[in-house]
């Protein structure tokens, strides 16, 4: 057999040494296949695919978890084109759990709504998202970003209008699918430069190629464009502030659990690929300054739009009354913040502790992500609760919440609360977290420090509004009967915002470990050796 | 200021800068047109200005030279880039096509019921 | 192929004019085309220009000695994807004819910035000294590309073959019909369909 397929020359076929690291993303894909084919075997399908992609979702967990840190899973697989490290195994798990939590939150909410039927394409699209988005964190070569990225992309466009009747579900999935579509032709043409000017998709090898020599005014430029290209196409998808004009519509359009999906997944994601991205880029230039580029201007920009985004999401939150949408510019300002502690991965080594590519500024936003997951899921599990008592995404229904049902009111303090980053929750933790980071960076960083704790004034006015009517409004609205499964969750995730808070130290311990990215900068390739890599083995 | 090109013997500037066209073309097809299927048409246009940039370049500036050295990383990128712009369309298509079945109409000005 | 001859720009000058002609040629209908989709407001003649924009690019892939793409950009590009916008356009609009009312000033204002971004590129473009690695002429190395697309490049090969069923499942799944849920809804008790009513 194999003497037959060297014949015909097949090159390449992969060993269990390079599948096995991705197996969660390989169980994703066989739980599609499954969710699929759920249908010929049930007639009530919906449940059935439902239990299928949370069977399939957590076998992944669990592979994945069983993954180990050793030297033949960490680094470069699949000929560069895939890498693996703490970094990516910690954005996989914690995404997988998000997954089967947004899955759990579908039984409570649209399992009795949804027609009879479209299960499968459902959680089809809602896995394939999910395979894009777990790619997304360990991509190393530019077609592998591109197509994550659109992995990731095309099946949100769907889900974002998957209730098909529904006026303002179209609407909301046709700005995003034009926004989309838009900003990533941009990204592609950008990144088009980027292999012109370097010669190779692979981004570590760019960096070093960056660092070899210089390319010229001219070249300068059409780095630029390139990179604005990168900026515009990851921007899009973390809803950074130029370009985040579609993430209120498209999450106030949206069925409630495709938002939480979105609002988490879709920008931790991005947030970790550009991470990767930038990371990788500016080891291979050692993160020094570089007349082909400016490391400091790049660290600079991505810290404005941070700051820029957070204010304008917060703001944006003071005036809104639909829950879904005040979620919406909150998860904006969130990013903001996240995005303000990506400026620091580019500025030098001292914000990569030791030698093996630990990085403090990764490990606070993979905090800040394992934080955020819950207490977004939390917030929406009983806004999606509530609406499917009451009908409504208005938080002025919410008055009285208090005594219709205490536990789902308790539960919704908790999240707003964290949200806001004050101490008995998790949230005060992650937010300390990223601040003090960036605050130990001293320099302009100091002012991002202010910019973020002016937001947390002002984000203090939306959130306590929503606590404020749940307690001190009366209200003579009967008593809600929530459903006791997602009542379970919100409590669940009330539960972890506490015991994340007063467990810190494991958690700031298991994201410490993980904040460790793989660098080509270790093994100190050079450019040409790198593109041998990549290409010298064909034969 | 095009001392660089010359005119007779084509080069991989010639190729960049009608890409360049290309891509300019796309983005003022997006901001103008008020269709969707008009700005989804003005994407596919920066697409191929994405696709020549990436062709011309692995056959003028990293080819690799003939024999085992040949390098192809610009083709596949665009063979790539191909599929994911027909994937594109049809999302998009089908999107449109809801959004005319809801709305009667895909002028994007209409798209207001979401305030922005 | 003669194109592949022809794109032997240092053999002879012969060669070197008939590549530039068809350079010129596939260049001005590719460019030519591209700007009528940006200025015409038709939205059928807009169609038919990206045609034309697709096959120069197509004819300029030959130029590039990259054969198999110029036929998978005729066969997938200008065959498939846009048919599929040309449907788009016969399914979406009430008149074939259905002019876009754009507003003056954001046409002044898009073509001025278009025009800035132009000269900023060109600018970029010529004065960058590029790489000369080039690419070998002659025979199309048509099994190496096959090679590296299930060898370098077998991930995205298969990672695009999952998105293509994602997107299939998608796009059939929004394109099928169905019936309003409002008037389904109203059946069945629950404030939904009070506001899908509202909204229908």
């Amino acid at each position: 057999m194999t003497h037959l397929l060297a014949a015909i020359g097949l090159p390449y076929i992969p060993g269990w040494d390079e599948l096995r690291p991705f197996a969660a993303d390989l169980w994703l894909i066989v739980t599609i296949v499954a969710v699929l084919i759920t249908p010929f075997f049930i007639t009530r399908s919906n449940i059935a695919c439902a239990l299928v992609a949370l069977a399939g979702v957590t076998l992944a967990f669990l592979s994945q978890l069983l993954v180990r840190n050793s030297p033949h899973v960490i680094g470069e697989h699949f000929r560069g084109l895939l890498v693996m490290d703490q970094f990516a195994m910690l954005w996989k798990l914690l995404l997988l759990l998000f997954v089967a939590g947004v899955i759990l939150m579908w039984f409570t909410t649209t399992a009795s709504n949804m027609h009879e039927g479209d299960g499968p394409e459902f959680f089809a699209l809602l896995l394939s998202a999910t395979l894009g988005m777990s790619l997304m964190a360990s991509t190393s070569n530019l077609l592998m970003l591109v197509l994550s990225v659109e992995m990731a992309s095309l099946p949100s466009y769907v889900l974002a209008g998957f209730r098909k009747t529904h006026r303002i579900g179209a609407e909301a999935s046709l700005k995003y699918v034009l926004f989309g579509a838009v900003t990533s032709a941009v990204m592609i043409y950008g990144l088009s430069f980027l292999y012109g000017l370097y010669g190779t998709l692979q981004v570590g090898a760019i960096g070093h190629a960056m660092a070899a020599g210089a390319i010229g005014v001219g070249g300068n430029a059409l780095l630029a464009v390139a990179l604005l290209g990168l900026i515009v196409g990851i921007g899009f998808k973390v809803s950074a502030v130029p370009f985040h004009f579609w993430c209120p519509d498209v999450f106030e359009g949206a069925s409630i659990e495709v938002t939480t999906f979105l609002s988490v997944a879709s920008k931790g994601a991005a947030l970790v690929l550009l991470i990767r991205v930038l990371t990788t880029i500016a080891a291979g230039l050692g993160f020094a300054p570089h007349a082909g580029m400016s490391l400091a201007a790049l660290a600079g920009v991505i810290g404005v739009m941070g700051a820029v985004t957070c204010t304008v999401g917060n703001l944006g939150a003071l005036v809104q009354t639909n829950i879904k949408r005040l979620l919406a510019y909150s998860s904006i300002a969130h990013a903001g913040y996240m995005l303000c502690a990506v400026s620091l991965l580019v500025r030098h080594k001292a914000t990569i502790v030791g030698e093996d590519g630990n990085s403090i500024a990764a490990q606070a936003i993979l905090l800040y992500l394992a934080v955020y997951l819950f207490m977004n899921l939390g917030a929406f599990t009983v806004a999606a609760l509530i609406y499917r008592q009451t009908g409504s995404e208005d938080i002025t229904h919410y008055a009285g919440l208090s005594r219709r049902s205490p536990l789902a009111a308790a539960c919704m303090t908790v999240f707003m609360f964290s949200l806001i980053g004050l101490p008995p929750f998790a949230g005060f933790v992650a937010k300390f977290n990223l601040m003090w980071v960036l605050g130990t960076n001293g320099g302009w960083w100091w002012a991002l420090v202010a910019v973020i704790g002016l937001n947390t004034i002002f984000s203090l006015y939306y959130y306590v509004r929503v606590v404020k009517i749940m307690y001190l409004t009366p209200s003579d609205a009967p008593a809600l009967n929530v459903n006791p499964l997602g009542l379970g969750l919100a409590v669940a995730c009330a539960a972890a915002l506490v015991l994340l808070f007063i467990g810190l130290a494991p958690l700031s311990r298991v994201t410490t470990n993980y904040g460790k990215l793989y660098l080509t900068s270790q093994t100190q390739q050079q450019p040409a050796q790198s593109t041998a890599m990549i290409t010298g083995e064909r034969r | 200021m095009l001392a660089g090109i010359q005119f007779g013997i084509i080069g991989l500037q010639h190729y960049l800068v009608l890409a360049a066209l290309l891509f300019v073309c796309g983005l003022a097809t997006i901001l103008v047109k008020r269709n969707a299927i008009g700005i989804l048409m003005g994407v596919e246009l920066v697409l191929n200005a994405a696709n020549v940039n990436l062709v011309a370049f692995n056959r003028f500036a990293h080819g690799g030279g003939a024999g085992p050295a040949l390098k192809l990383d610009g083709q596949v990128f665009a063979i790539f880039v191909i599929v994911l712009a027909a994937a594109e369309a049809a999302v998009a298509l089908a999107i449109f096509l809801n959004f005319y079945n809801n709305f009667s109409t895909i002028d994007v000005e209409r798209a207001q019921n979401l305030r922005g | 192929m003669s194109f592949s001859v022809l794109a032997q720009s240092d053999i002879s000058d012969a060669a070197n004019t008939a590549t530039a002609v068809l350079f010129y040629l596939f260049a001005i209908m590719a460019g030519g085309s591209a700007i009528c989709v940006a200025v015409s407001r038709n939205i059928v003649r807009t169609a038919v220009a990206l045609l034309f924009t697709l096959t120069g690019v197509a004819g300029l892939y030959f130029l590039l000695n990259a054969e198999f793409l110029a036929a998978v950009q005729l066969v997938v590009y200008a065959g498939g994807t846009l048919i599929l916008i040309i449907f788009g356009v016969m399914l979406t609009s009430k008149s074939p004819f259905s002019r876009f009312e754009a507003k003056l000033g954001e046409v002044v204002i898009a073509m001025s910035l278009a025009c800035v971004l132009l000269f900023a590129l060109v600018m970029g473009i010529v004065r960058t000294t590029f790489a000369t690695d080039e690419f070998p002429t002659g025979n199309y190395p048509i099994d190496r590309l096959g090679q590296v697309l299930l060898g370098d490049y077998l991930v995205p090969f298969e990672v695009v073959s999952v998105l293509l069923l994602a997107v299939m499942i998608g796009a059939a799944y929004l394109a099928k019909g169905r019936r309003r849920e409002g008037e389904e809804g109203a059946a069945r008790s629950g404030s939904l369909s009070r506001q899908a009513r509202e909204w229908s």
